[in-house]
């Protein structure tokens, strides 16, 4: 399945063009989105952070989601709290932290579990694999959104007097980005998580290595 | 011959659905304003029905534009300085831009 996103600006011309490539990845049972994002528009009062949103109905994860700590074991998260400081107290004052105090560097997968799922109904697991590092969270119920984009037009008076405006060199736009993610919804107490495998896979592919030239000796 | 590497793909309509081995992946619809699309995603090995809605949202960033600097914003550089950081007040991740249609795939690489 692919989906075409796009709009027209007031000039005429479309922009905003994304393209998700939906399937079945061919080697195990979760779902491949391929989402292709064009360059985001360069507009200087209306900088953009892109993510992909997936959400799952029904899962209730209790503010509580699990990140893979830089590709090995997942560490557990709760939306607006650290174990070893009152996070609230210190900083809830800003509520523009609430959404980027809850962002976490995502290797490889993020995943939520529907915590009030009966025990004999099975552990409803949801998650999301990368196949880049990005910045992800599971701000609300049954939901994990993960960066793909981020074009920012000012600075952020912290000193390095620079903006975020990655440019193609060729043709001047901003930089398109691809990426993949994987996602998986199984029920742990009878189903093997592809996780770890889907990992490999993406970090370390076949190696594919043809000879077009050989010669058999008639000898 | 080249032709037969070509794929052939049809609009897709509500109901339409992928397959491999024990999972169903069935198109439910999409709301194309919000760029919101809904996939029922069948597992038969895990016996699990489930709701599944993807979109591309954004949040708006909190620039501070001449705020701290009167330089112009495009100065070519790229930087990956800037913390993320939505504009203050906002909650909820926006609708970043239209659906404007789908296909499906025919045959057994859909």
């Amino acid at each position: 399945m692919d989906f075409y996103f796009g709009e027209i600006n007031d000039e005429g011309e479309e922009h905003k063009q994304a393209i998700i490539h939906v399937s079945i990845d061919p080697e195990f049972n979760v779902l491949k989105f391929d989402v292709d994002l064009f360059s985001l528009p360069e507009r200087p009062y209306e900088s953009a952070e892109v993510v992909v949103d997936f959400h799952v109905d029904g899962i209730w994860n209790n503010k509580t989601f699990y990140t893979d700590s830089n590709g090995l074991e997942m560490q557990k998260r709760i939306l607006n709290h650290r174990d070893t400081w009152d996070i609230v107290a210190e900083h809830y004052s800003y509520s523009n932290d609430n959404v980027s105090l809850n962002y976490y560097p995502i290797n490889s997968a993020i995943s939520i579990i529907d915590e009030q799922r009966p025990a004999n109904e099975g552990n409803l697991k949801f998650t999301v694999m990368n196949d880049r590092a990005q910045g992800g969270s599971s701000l609300y119920q049954g939901s994990i959104q993960l960066m793909q984009n981020r074009r920012v037009f000012g600075d952020d008076g912290k000193g390095m007097d620079e903006y975020l405006n990655e440019r193609d060199a060729i043709t001047g736009r901003g930089i398109r980005v691809p990426a993949t993610y994987y996602v998986e919804v199984i029920d742990t107490n009878t189903t093997t998580s592809s996780q770890h495998l889907i990992h490999h896979k993406t970090d370390d592919p076949a190696q594919m290595f043809f000879a077009f030239d050989v010669v058999h000796s008639e000898s | 011959m080249l032709e037969d590497l070509e794929v052939k793909k049809d609009k897709i309509y509500v109901g339409d659905k992928i397959r491999r081995d024990n999972m169903f992946l069935t198109f439910k619809g999409f709301d194309m304003d919000a760029g919101v699309m809904s996939f029922d995603l069948e597992n038969a090995e895990s016996k699990l029905n489930n709701n599944l809605n993807v979109s591309i949202k954004y949040w708006k960033s909190n620039q501070y534009y001449n705020k701290w600097h009167s330089k112009p914003y495009h100065n070519f550089q790229i930087s990956g300085a800037y913390d993320f950081s939505p504009f203050e007040g906002q909650k909820h991740a926006l609708p970043y831009t239209k659906l404007k249609y789908g296909t499906i795939s025919l045959g057994s690489e859909g």
